[in-house]
C-alpha cells in the first residue's frame, strides 16, 4: 500500500483551474520529484495534500486514510507532514535550538528538558548543535536548510514534502542540499520534492512526475523523461533548464 | 527638600505634599493606561485577523472610529452621558476606560503595520507544523509584532503620559490638576508651569530610557 496515495486532485480559484485531476502514489522509503514549468501548479499540490489549501475536489489518502474527507483533524495531519519551505521559514525571533524545539513542547507536549534534547539530537544529525543559540539572521543559505530539516524530523513525520529547496541557494550551497536530502533517503526517510532543478531531480529521485497545466503530463525515470526526443513539452522545460 | 537643588523653585516647596499626590496620581493613570492599551490593542490587533469578515469589520470600524475622534468627546460621553443611563462611575475608571478604549485602537493599528512588514512564509511554516491559528497568532504574530511595533508603542506610552493631563477635565485632580491649583494660589504661574514642563520631560525621559533598554533586549537579530 502506498504511504501516500493521490487520487483526481482538482483545485480550482474561480474559473482558474490550477490543479486538474492529479493522480500518483508515494511509497516508504520513496524519493519523488515533482517537476514542470513555473505556474502549473507544484507549488499549490504540495500545500493540498498537507491540507494548507484545501482541495476542490479528489482524495489524499496518507497511510491509507483519506485526510480530505470532511471532519479529520487537520492539524493531526499536518504535524505528520514535515514540510521544508523555499525560503525556509525559520522563525526569526527563536534560536535554532526554540525553533526545533517548539512543536515538540507545544504540540507534542514533551516537557521543556525532552523538547530540547530531542531537538539537539536532531540538529546533531543535520551537524548544526553548534548553532543553537543562534538566530536566524545569523545562519547562511545551507545552514537555515539544516534547521528547517531538523525542526522537520524533530516532528517523526510519515513524509517529508521539500518547496523548491534549492531555489534560494548559491551552487555550493546547492551541491550541501543536494548531500543532505540523499542522505535523508538512504535514512529512509520518504520524501516529496518539488523543483524545478534538473540537477537536484537527478541526484535525489527515483521517478519524476511531470506536471504541465495542472495535470500530471508524464510520470517516469528521469532519464526516461530526458530521451523523450519527440516530447515537445518535457524538451521544452528539460531544454530550459538543463 | 527635593527641590533644594533648584533655588529657582523654592517658592513651590510649601506645596511639595500636593504636588508628589499629584504626580502619583498622573504616574498611575499613565501606567495604567498603557498597560490596559496595550493588552486591548493586542487584542484588538488579535480580532483584526480573524477568518470571520463580520468580525473584521467591526474591528476595522471601531480602529477607525476611535483614531478619527478627540479623545477628550468620548471622555465627556463617559463622564457625563453615563450617569444619563445610570451608571456613575468614579473619574478614575471613566479615565481608564475611555483612554484604554482610545489607545488600543493606536496600539492595534501600530501592530497591523508591523504585521505586514513579518515574512508569511513564518506562519504559514508554523500553520504546516499542526499549530492553530491561535497557536500561530500567540507564539509567532504577536512576538514579532510587538517586538518591531516597540518604537511605536513608545511613542504612544509618552503619549500617555502627556494626555493624561487633560483628565482633570473630567475632574481627576492628577499632576497637572494640583499644579493649577499651585499656580493660581501663589500667582507664580511661570515657575509653577515651568517646573510642570520639567516634571512632565522627566517622565517621558524615563518612559523612553526604559523603551531603548527594552527595545534592545528584546530586538531581533536581522529584523527591524
Amino acid at each position: 500500500m502506498p504511504l501516500l496515495e493521490v487520487k483526481d486532485l482538482v483545485k480550482t480559484y474561480g474559473d482558474r483551474t490550477v490543479l486538474d485531476g492529479v493522480s500518483f502514489d508515494l511509497h516508504e522509503g520513496e524519493a519523488k520529484v515533482v517537476m514542470g514549468p513555473s505556474g502549473c501548479g507544484k507549488s499549490t499540490l504540495l500545500r493540498c495534500l498537507n491540507l494548507l489549501i484545501e482541495p476542490t475536489s479528489g482524495a489524499v489518502l496518507l497511510d491509507g486514510k483519506d485526510i480530505t474527507r470532511p471532519g479529520v483533524d487537520v492539524r493531526a495531519v499536518r504535524s505528520r507532514i514535515g514540510f521544508v519551505f523555499q525560503n525556509f521559514a525559520l522563525y526569526r525571533h527563536m534560536s535554532v535550538l526554540d525553533n526545533v524545539a517548539l512543536a515538540l513542547r507545544r504540540l507534542k507536549k514533551l516537557p521543556k528538558r525532552e523538547a530540547e534534547e530531542r531537538a539537539l539530537h536532531e540538529l546533531e544529525f543535520m551537524e548544526m548543535a553548534d548553532k543553537r543559540d543562534a538566530f536566524p539572521a545569523a545562519l547562511s543559505g545551507g545552514q537555515s536548510q539544516r534547521v528547517a530539516i531538523a525542526r522537520a524530523l524533530a516532528m517523526d513525520p510519515k513524509v517529508l514534502f521539500f518547496d523548491e529547496p534549492t531555489s534560494a541557494l548559491d551552487p555550493i550551497m546547492v551541491r550541501e542540499v543536494v548531500a543532505l536530502i540523499n542522505r535523508l533517503y538512504l535514512d529512509n526517510v520518504t520524501i516529496l520534492c518539488v523543483t524545478h532543478d534538473l540537477s537536484l531531480a537527478r541526484h535525489i529521485s527515483d521517478h519524476v512526475v511531470f506536471l504541465d497545466r495542472g495535470k500530471v503530463y508524464a510520470e517516469d525515470r528521469i532519464e526516461n523523461l530526458l530521451q523523450r526526443g519527440s516530447d515537445e513539452v518535457i524538451d521544452d522545460f528539460f531544454g530550459n533548464e538543463g | 527638600m527635593a527641590l533644594d537643588g533648584f533655588p529657582f523653585f523654592d517658592d513651590l516647596l510649601t506645596y511639595w505634599p500636593q504636588i508628589v499626590r499629584g504626580l502619583r496620581d498622573t504616574i498611575l493613570l499613565s501606567v495604567t493606561i498603557t498597560a490596559t492599551g496595550l493588552i486591548g490593542g493586542i487584542v484588538v490587533f488579535g480580532l483584526s485577523l480573524s477568518t470571520s469578515k463580520a468580525v473584521r469589520l467591526v474591528t476595522q470600524s471601531y480602529i477607525s472610529l476611535l483614531i478619527g475622534t478627540p479623545l477628550i468627546v468620548f471622555l465627556f460621553l463617559l463622564y457625563y452621558g453615563l450617569p444619563s443611563l445610570g451608571v456613575t462611575l468614579s473619574p478614575f475608571v471613566i479615565a481608564v476606560f475611555g483612554f484604554t478604549l482610545n489607545v488600543s485602537a493606536y496600539n492595534a493599528r501600530y501592530l497591523t503595520i508591523a504585521y505586514k512588514g513579518l515574512d508569511q512564509a513564518e506562519l504559514e511554516s508554523a500553520r504546516a507544523q499542526g499549530f492553530s491559528r491561535f497557536q500561530v497568532f500567540r507564539l509567532i504574530t504577536a512576538p514579532q509584532s510587538l517586538r518591531m511595533s516597540i518604537p511605536s508603542l513608545t511613542n504612544q506610552a509618552v503619549q500617555n503620559v502627556k494626555d493624561s493631563s487633560i483628565v482633570f477635565l473630567i475632574q481627576y485632580i492628577e499632576f497637572f490638576a494640583q499644579m493649577q491649583e499651585v499656580a493660581s494660589r501663589t500667582f507664580l504661574f511661570f515657575k509653577t508651569y515651568l517646573f510642570t514642563a520639567f516634571v512632565y520631560l522627566l517622565l517621558v525621559s524615563v518612559v523612553v530610557l526604559a523603551a531603548r533598554r527594552l527595545e534592545r533586549r528584546l530586538a531581533i537579530p536581522g529584523m527591524g
